[in-house]
């Protein structure tokens, strides 16, 4: 594969790059040249930075700690997601059967299952869990569906032509043909579960990033909060650029 | 599936009765009749719109006659069949596999009971039958337009299947490209081992049809149908340039562009007469 190197970080761009100094710029200006009610809500971003590198041990212990909910739970809505997705997409009945029931429940907001989830699971893990699983499984369900229901007509007549069988023509044909809206169904998942992720930490865990700065909050360490933000917001661009990578490794056949 | 293969060495292979196709109201083929034998190289010539590859589709089974009855070997064509193999205009390889496992797929559906290896080694065979030897674990988007045919060439030898099914094959190639492959596609079809194929070619180009073909039917649009059929009795093998200087080469060529140049003025004459007629 004589593919170019996709870059891990889309950070090449001059102009990004100079809008982000120029943020940190106006961020320095403002903590440093202003001087607020409550100085202790704006830290200085060496007073952040400080912060961070002294609480990265306790950030990667509640990195490890979050994952250990976050991924069972996401993996598991990408297997489901996309097998149910392919399913309805490709079977006209399977389709009319859960269309009704997704349309209903695919747009309630999955934050609010969250304190029912915490009462009617044991354990706050499952109940983080279980909300990720659902989060993630309607983008990816949904997208998935639509990738199989769109094969291009010319791959479904070419497999026609070879007689491909029920699971054959699904596993060779209609999943690599639905990978690009699979990948995208999978992109939105994973913001959406780190989100519900940090917000049911917010409510009742006992570690993980949420609960770290659920806990500064608690304390009034605003500087050890904004460090945590700051270091949930490095995650989350790292997640997504590594699935950004595995697209274009999984997808060199198209052109991106 | 593959249990039924035997075929008569005489005799039609895929007869057409009283065929017609319509899209909705619209009358796409009207009255087909024609009889294909084994082995035989038929050419459908005609305009865009004048149906030839809906009538390849349906000898293929991707659609199905409005009326009139299609079999293949005294069987009715209902569904698409390994026993028919489709070269398709493009698209004939799957982009997400390789050139050799975009062979190799078409082997496991013709042999099924050949290991995984096995099926690698023949692709391979097949794709130096095309001259892709040094291709083989390329992808589809890594291959010229010309490649890309020559793969899908392979593709439809490596099913084994005794009836070629082409639409417009070249049609996407430049003029050079184009003649190397009508060359492969004549040295393959000849040199056949065993049975020679029944090869069904769609194609607007008359050359084309008159170089490859035993047999062109010509194909006219209103109403849609056979205008003509013309046995091509040209002495093989075959090459462009032989035939260029052929005086019956040029008879042929004349006498099919004559035949469609009546089969237009025919038809815009009828749209005219047709207003005056009209209810």
């Amino acid at each position: 594969m004589n593919k170019k190197i996709v870059s891990l970080f889309s950070l090449r761009q001059k102009e990004g790059i100079v809008f982000l100094l120029a943020l940190l710029g106006i961020w320095t200006l403002i903590s440093t040249q202003f001087s607020f009610a409550a100085d202790y809500l704006f830290p200085t971003p060496k007073a952040v930075a400080i912060s961070l590198w002294e609480n990265f041990p306790e950030l990667l212990e509640g990195t490890l700690s979050s994952f250990l909910i976050l991924v069972p739970a996401f993996l598991g809505a990408i297997f489901l997601g996309i097998i149910l997705g392919i399913v309805a997409g490709t079977t006209p009945w399977v389709n009319r059967l859960l269309g009704p029931f997704s349309r209903f429940a695919a747009p309630i907001p999955t934050t609010i299952y969250i304190p029912y989830a915490i009462a009617l699971l044991p354990g706050f893990e499952s109940a983080a869990g279980f909300v990720i699983f659902i989060g993630a499984f309607w983008p990816i369900f949904l997208n998935t569906t639509t990738g199989a229901s769109n094969v291009p007509a010319h791959f479904r007549e070419n497999a026609r032509t070879l007689e491909l069988g029920w699971f054959e023509y699904r596993a060779k044909i209609v999943f690599p043909s639905a990978l690009p809206h699979i990948f995208s169904g999978v992109g939105i998942g994973l913001v959406f579960a780190f989100i519900l992720l940090t917000v049911a930490e917010l409510f009742g865990a006992s570690s993980g990033l949420g609960r770290f700065v659920q806990l500064s909050a608690d304390y009034a360490e605003y500087t050890r909060m904004v460090a945590g933000i700051l270091y949930v917001g490095v995650v989350v661009f790292l997640c997504s650029a590594f699935l950004d990578f595995l697209k274009h490794r999984i997808l060199f056949w198209k052109k991106l | 599936m593959t249990s039924d293969t035997t075929i008569s060495d005489t005799g039609t292979e895929i007869s057409l009765e009283n065929v017609s196709f319509s899209y909705g109201e619209k009358s796409v083929l009207r009255n087909i009749n024609l009889h294909i034998k084994n082995g035989e190289f038929v050419s459908l010539l005609g305009a865009s719109g004048s149906g030839k590859t809906t009538l390849l589709r349906l000898l293929a089974g991707l659609e199905k006659p409005s009326a009139g009855t299609i079999t293949d070997s005294g069987r009715n064509i209902t569904a698409p069949s390994l026993q028919r193999s489709f070269v398709f205009q493009n698209y004939s390889l799957f982009p997400w596999f390789s050139l050799r496992e975009n062979i190799a797929l078409a082997i496991k559906k013709a042999h099924p009971e050949l290991s995984r290896a096995r099926r690698l080694v023949l692709a391979r065979k097949h794709l130096e039958l095309v001259g892709l030897a040094d291709a083989v674990k390329k992808y589809p988007f890594e291959l010229s337009g010309g490649m890309q045919q020559r793969g899908a060439i392979a593709r439809a030898l490596a099913l084994g299947a005794p009836v070629l099914l082409m639409d417009e094959p070249f049609g996407a190639l430049d003029p050079v490209n184009r003649s190397r492959l009508q060359d492969l596609l004549l040295s393959v079809w000849r040199n056949a081992e065993r049975e020679r194929k029944t090869v069904v070619f769609v194609t607007h180009d008359v050359d084309e049809a008159i170089l490859l073909s035993d047999r062109v039917v010509m194909l006219g649009s209103s109403p849609a149908g056979i205008i003509d059929e013309i046995q091509i009795d040209l002495p093989r093998p075959r090459s462009r340039r032989i035939l260029s200087e052929s005086d019956e080469f040029r008879r042929l060529r004349e006498h099919i562009q004559n035949r469609f140049r009546a089969e237009v003025s025919r038809a815009l004459g009828g749209i005219v007469t047709g207003d005056g007629d009209a209810i």
